[in-house]
């Protein structure tokens, strides 16, 4: 049957709708061989439809299969960029190497300018007004107190506080912080909200 | 020290409160949070209160920073800016989305001078579908058999969908709201009282909540 | 057309529907598993994926004339009408409304719509109820692949707003994909 390799792939992604599978360039590559086959054997029937009329059907036929590989394709693509804006807004601008591997270069470009045009329009609000921008990947969720508890997860070095004072993250440390400061590296995994 | 006081706008223009271009602010934010598309800016409301942050801010610097006041001040603070980030975020996630279908209809408006979206925001929805477009292209668009090759835009475009049901409030009398009947040709009429509470179909009324005169709930 | 870059709607349009040829295809007899020729001739009854079907129906002249899955057929739905909570979607009709919403136009007597729509008022009700109690989701029949991630959404809904009601509080938390990302390294490191 037709278009059957890039259904795995599809199946693969919504298997997993959490979490971004490494770049299937093999998969990719054998469907993209799939379509010119399918392109060639279109020419040759398209050109001998004069003795056997009902090639032409044939060849509609297969003209719906590469429509078809085509559409996929195009989704498979497009799902993962929804993920690669996921890895920008929860990661930040600089992926984990581990992460960063599971993209193809092109894909790693193109979160690259994914990143620098929402950097750009952050920078431009409230620029008017002599502003120098907000980061709407900060203030997720709606504030309920000023300071948190939050223990480390991870040695995390030197972390210094709007009011000058320098801290250490050091795993397993308990800190009393401001919830402005320390909401990022909440939902890094560095620090864990202790309720 | 009171730092939600008075900020005026301009000489000619009227004042206005704080406390109205917050409330103002809450209930754009509340649309857009509601509305399946996108809605007109409020771009003059996130930059006066971005202003007055600052102002606040300023303020509250000066306090100790042991004074009560400051605490509440920076509560206060901090869930205006909840606001505002999380107002301009649901607008950059609907752009995204619907990212082929919102340009389309942003420069028919622009034309009239009716845009919806600022001018930072048609910029990135602009840079945006670039990049998309190129990265297909480059990836696969331009390995496929030539007749395959086209981007068909109109086919990849993601409409919102405006049949959906929505919670709304009148803020204004509203007489004659054309309901669609779908199926067969029966439309309905209804009135809108003043204050009185409706889940409908978000079509009809979406000019409705353009011009503020119900509120989504 | 705004469902073509959906992966979920290209996996209902993989769904298998039985068709009948109108007319000869040269080269095609692997389309028919039944059959060993190389061509598949007019009037061959073969089941292939809705989007191939649809494409095929919709040239002119229509290549192929499209019969309904049996699960919309006059005996299930008999079945469904009676009583739908019984029916395993699991194994019957992953895709039941999506896919159904799809062949319902090659049903000329319109039948097929009314089913849909009656089906699913029935198992809606039973959705609604198993969600807000937390362990009857596995004692029921098994469910349609949306009618699953439908249950799921119910049940966390419900979480959080109790979680909500006890406490007014919602803690900062790791984001979903950073956290899901450490679980599957760990996993992996794990394995070797």
């Amino acid at each position: 049957m037709f278009a059957e390799k890039v259904i795995e792939l599809l199946k693969e992604a919504e298997r997993n709708p959490d979490t971004i599978d490494p770049f299937n360039d093999e998969k990719i590559r054998q469907i993209l061989e799939e379509m010119h086959l399918l392109f060639k054997m279109n020419m040759n029937d398209a050109n001998a439809t004069n003795e056997n009329k009902s090639l032409w059907t044939t060849v509609q036929v297969r003209h719906s299969a590469l429509e078809r590989n085509k559409r996929c394709l195009l989704a498979y693509l497009y799902d993962r960029m929804k993920k690669i804006k996921t890895l920008r807004w929860e990661f930040g601008s600089v992926l984990p190497p581990d992460v960063r591997e599971l993209l193809s270069d092109e894909e790693y470009q193109w979160f690259s300018k994914y990143s620098t045009n929402l950097a750009s329009y952050m920078r431009s609000l409230g620029q008017d007004i002599g502003y120098s921008g907000i980061d709407l990947t900060e203030n997720l969720k709606p504030p309920k107190s000023l300071y948190i508890e939050v223990l480390c997860m991870a040695d995390h070095g030197k972390l210094e506080l709007e009011d000058g004072d320098v801290i250490t993250l050091k795993r397993n440390s308990r800190h009393f912080l401001p919830t402005a400061e320390c909401q990022t590296l909440i939902r890094q995994g560095v620090l864990k909200q202790i309720v | 020290m009171d730092p939600i006081d008075d900020i005026e706008l301009s000489e000619e223009e009227e004042e206005i409160t704080a406390e109205t271009v917050l409330k103002t602010l809450q209930s754009a934010w509340q649309n857009e949070r509601l509305a399946p598309e996108i809605l007109p800016h409020h771009n003059d409301m996130v930059e006066c209160m971005l202003g007055q942050i600052q102002h606040m801010e300023r303020n509250i610097n000066k306090l100790p920073k042991t004074d009560l006041r400051a605490s509440i001040h920076k509560m206060e603070l901090s869930r205006i800016k909840f606001i505002i980030c999380n107002y301009l975020r649901t607008r950059l996630n609907k752009i995204e989305k619907y990212c082929i279908h919102i340009i389309n209809e942003e420069r028919q408006r622009m034309e009239s001078g009716t845009n919806y979206l600022t001018p930072a925001e048609f910029k990135y929805a602009q840079e945006y579908l670039l990049n998309m477009e190129s990265h297909l292209k480059n990836v696969v668009l331009d390995k496929m058999p030539g007749n395959m090759q086209t981007l068909e835009l109109n086919k990849m475009a993601i409409y919102p969908n405006l049949q959906t049901h929505v919670f709304l409030k009148a803020n204004d009398t509203v007489s004659c709201v054309v309901l669609e009947d779908l199926v067969g040709d029966q439309d309905e009429e209804i009135d809108l009282e003043e204050g009185s509470q409706h889940i409908l179909q978000y079509k009809p009324v979406a000019d409705l909540v353009k011009t503020g005169k119900v509120q989504l709930v | 057309m705004s469902n073509y870059l959906s992966i979920s709607d290209i996996l209902v349009s993989n769904e298998k529907v039985p068709c009948k040829f109108l007319h000869d295809l040269p080269k095609m007899g692997f389309l028919d598993p039944s059959a060993a020729d190389d061509d598949l001739k007019a009037g061959t009854n073969v089941e292939i994926p809705l989007w191939l079907a649809e494409s095929l129906q919709s040239r002119r002249p229509p290549l192929v004339s499209v019969d309904l899955p049996k699960i919309y057929k006059d005996a299930y739905r008999e079945i469904l009408n009676a009583d739908a909570c019984t029916v395993d979607m699991h194994k019957l009709g992953q895709y039941f409304y999506e896919l159904g919403c799809y062949v319902a136009k090659h049903d000329i007597k319109g039948e097929v719509a009314a089913t849909l729509e009656n089906t699913f008022k029935q198992r809606f009700r039973m959705l609604l109820s198993a969600s807000v109690s937390t362990d009857t989701l596995s004692t029921m029949q098994p469910l349609s692949a949306s009618e699953r991630k439908r249950a799921a959404a119910a049940a966390s809904s419900e979480n959080a707003l109790s979680a909500w009601l006890q406490r007014g509080d919602c803690p900062l938390t790791t984001a979903n994909m950073v956290a899901n990302h450490r679980k599957r390294k760990r996993a992996e490191m794990e394995m070797f």
